[in-house]
């Protein structure tokens, strides 16, 4: 019966960008058909529903459910483009305590005997309680991080703490990249990134002012079919789906960007 | 553009590989573990010190490794059954050998002190053991392993030391 | 007063459609309803109770062979223990014939107090009682034992004592809950709640939350979640003088801010009503 997949959007570091992350990916499955439940599990500092524009709906939200105040049904918030991307929004008036691990089990497997293909939780910033809840239900991971010395530092902890939660094997994605800088040298690549990591690498994210754009609106930038960073978002969650999809190449065309690439070797 | 064209004459290191090197050299430092059989063995050395001067509820006594800012942290954690009625005079006795043998003890935590002063309300036994978990991992004879406890009451006799189990931290 | 109605929130079938109606906190009693107690007593033999307030004072002025008080839900009439019994008689008889209609269906326990003897025709009055006026009584009270005695033989409960009336506890009137007045900004994640009204005097941030049993009003800016008349009053109203609210509820009904932005700011204090089945904003 539980054959929906259940993957994690985590990070430790905060600000990498996990909530637009899973805003994003839920909105790009759910154009490509799936059923989606996305889960804010940052209990106390909730987002996800502002991120999808969906705030002013909230009844319910997940401490409701845990606490049997609602039943799961009626906390969930239909997306209002997609009718098949659902959300389970945090509490914003309580803490991470509010929910345990094994209550969070009990709403992953009502959600998947519900039908959800693909169940993202956005998990709290930090190591501590939150993120054990977060990863509670989870069977897959995603790591984001950002090409930048502290988040890749927060990344590797997390592997690790993944392994010992016995979820092996996450996959990442690079965000905010600014691929002039990495050009110029002064940002790592996600060639980079990866080799300190040394986990799959599921995507790569160009930073984008689009992205800024449709936090600010609530669309998410994977229904803008001009983004870069909506394009990126859609190719990730064609990999989640198991598609083989190129990873997307940030050239800078023209002729500095060519003489760059001879001068310094870079392919 | 021109940064670039900058670094490119000059040749001084790009940010990135600063970034990436200092990455690899502070991870190498949070991945390192001390292996089983040592912690192990620190284990049951550390609590026969402690054994000395205080009752241990042994099977509850933890033991983990801490990675945090630069640095790996030995945390234990020994819940008192109670502290045993000669531990001031003891810990003196100690403390004078300590002196005498002037162990690498952290300039803060001066031994004298710490026994003079012995009236940490909560009972607590401190003890250090930091270190780079590379030394760490060679033997356990190079950790550098300072001692600094204070036990119990100033009044060591007095019944009342007696106290349920609390937390002892071994950072 | 009303100048102008702005169509934006509705009241909207929240589109996650709950299976069933809100389930609201239950608070005691709406605040706004409620009046000043009327009647003191409870409910159990309001017309006796009346009665006794009236008689009482009546009796302290009366004669002093007879005294009346409301005692066990009944009466009790003290009857002096010195006089004549004849003209303690007398007296009661007086008494009950003024309201002859009155004691119909009410109980009453004579107290004979210090009373030597059983006096004669004692046995008779309760039936004299009950055939003239519909007065039962159900016990009679002395202090001699003999006497006492004598009541027993008659068929009559005999008190040594009387119990000290029974201090009946003022019943829980729902007083209007005093209204809750918060200064300050209230910020995302803070929850206020108020039995009665609740009157912040500052901005009230998106992300935070304010319940209330009866009107909610916001001297400042309503960027949150406000919930008037929480236990189900739909008369309740939110009033704020910028009224900018992701959601607002009263009673069982929800709206929120129109998908797209806010319309623009009015320039007047705005006021949240239900009219029908749904919540109107107006312009005050």
């Amino acid at each position: 019966m539980a054959t929906g997949r259940v993957i994690v959007v985590t990070s430790g570091k905060g600000g990498v960008g996990k909530t637009t992350t899973t805003a994003n990916l839920g909105m790009a499955l759910a154009t490509m058909g799936e059923k989606v439940a996305l889960i804010d599990a940052d209990i106390g500092l909730r987002n996800l529903d502002l991120i999808l524009g969906l705030e002013n709906r909230i009844v319910y939200d997940i401490v409701d459910v845990v606490e049997k105040r609602c039943k799961l049904r009626q906390a969930l918030i239909k997306d209002k483009r997609m009718p098949n991307l659902v959300l389970l929004p945090a509490a914003q008036t309580r803490d991470k305590s509010a929910v345990t691990p094994e209550q969070m089990k009990e709403l992953i497997a009502d959600l998947q005997s519900d039908g959800f293909g693909f169940i993202l939780i956005d998990c709290p910033a930090g190591i501590e309680q939150g993120f054990r809840n977060a990863t509670a239900g989870a069977t897959e991971a995603v790591i984001v991080t950002n090409p930048e010395v502290s988040a890749v530092r927060d990344a590797d902890r997390i592997v690790g703490l993944l392994e010992a939660a016995e979820l092996r094997n996450p996959s990442l994605i690079v965000n905010r990249l600014r691929p002039h800088l990495v050009k110029n040298e002064t940002m790592m690549s996600v060639e980079d990134v990866q080799e300190i990591l040394n986990i799959k690498l599921l995507g790569i994210v160009p930073d984008d002012e689009a992205i800024i754009n449709s936090s600010n609106r609530g669309e998410p930038v994977s229904l803008h079919e001009a983004a870069k960073s909506g394009q990126a978002y859609r190719n990730i969650a064609r990999r989640l789906r198991g598609e083989d999809v190129p990873f997307l190449q940030f050239d800078e065309g023209g002729l500095m960007g060519r003489l760059r690439r001879f001068l310094t070797g870079v392919r | 553009m021109f940064a670039f064209l900058d670094r490119f004459l000059s040749r001084s290191e790009a940010s990135r590989d600063t970034a990436k090197n200092r990455l690899k050299l502070v991870l190498m430092q949070d991945r390192s573990v001390i292996p089983p059989a040592v912690l192990e063995r620190i284990r049951t050395e550390v609590l026969a010190v402690l054994h000395r001067y205080v009752e241990i509820d042994q099977g509850a006594l933890e033991l983990n490794l801490d990675r945090s800012e630069g640095s790996v942290a030995l945390l234990a954690s020994v819940p008192i059954v109670r502290v045993r009625e000669d531990a001031t005079q003891l810990l003196a006795d100690a403390v004078a050998a300590d002196a005498a043998a002037a162990t690498a003890v952290p300039s803060e935590g001066a031994p004298a002190e710490a026994a003079s002063a012995g009236a940490d309300a909560d009972s607590v036994i401190e003890a250090v053991a930091t270190g780079l978990a590379g030394a760490l991992s060679e033997t356990a004879a190079d950790a550098q392993v300072g001692t600094e406890a204070t036990a119990g009451e100033a009044e060591a006799d007095d019944a009342s030391l007696a106290r349920p189990a609390g937390e002892a931290a071994l950072t | 007063m009303f100048k102008r109605q702005r169509k934006a929130p509705r009241s909207v079938t929240v589109e996650h459609a709950p299976d069933e109606a809100l389930s609201v906190p239950a608070l005691s009693e709406p605040a706004v309803e409620s009046g000043p107690a009327v009647g003191a007593e409870p409910a159990v033999e309001p017309v006796v109770v009346a009665a006794v307030a009236e008689v009482v004072a009546a009796a302290e002025q009366a004669t002093s062979l007879l005294r009346l008080k409301g005692w066990r839900g009944g009466l009790l009439l003290h009857l002096d223990a010195d006089a004549p019994w004849d003209d303690v008689l007398a007296a009661l008889y007086d008494k009950l014939d003024a309201v002859r209609d009155f004691w119909a269906g009410a109980t009453c326990t004579l107290d004979l107090g210090m009373r030597a003897g059983c006096p004669d025709g004692l046995g008779l009055l309760p039936a004299q009682l009950e055939e003239r006026y519909g007065l039962t009584v159900v016990a009679v009270a002395a202090a001699h034992p003999e006497v006492r005695e004598a009541i027993g033989v008659a068929g009559l409960e005999a008190l040594a004592e009387l119990e000290p009336a029974v201090v009946r506890s003022e019943p829980e009137v729902p007083s209007p809950p005093v209204p809750k007045y918060v200064k300050g900004t209230v910020r995302s994640g803070q929850v206020l709640e108020a039995d009665g009204h609740l009157i912040i005097m500052g901005d009230v941030n998106a992300g935070a939350e304010l319940r209330a049993g009866g009107d909610i009003m916001v001297f400042g800016t309503l960027r949150g979640m406000a919930h008037a008349g929480a236990a189900g009053e739909r008369g309740a109203v939110i009033v704020a003088l910028n009224l900018r609210p992701t959601q607002l509820r009263i009673a069982d009904l929800i709206a929120r801010a129109p998908d797209g932005g806010q319309p623009p700011l009015s320039k007047h204090p705005e006021r949240a009503e239900v009219r029908g089945q749904e919540i109107h904003i107006l312009s005050m």
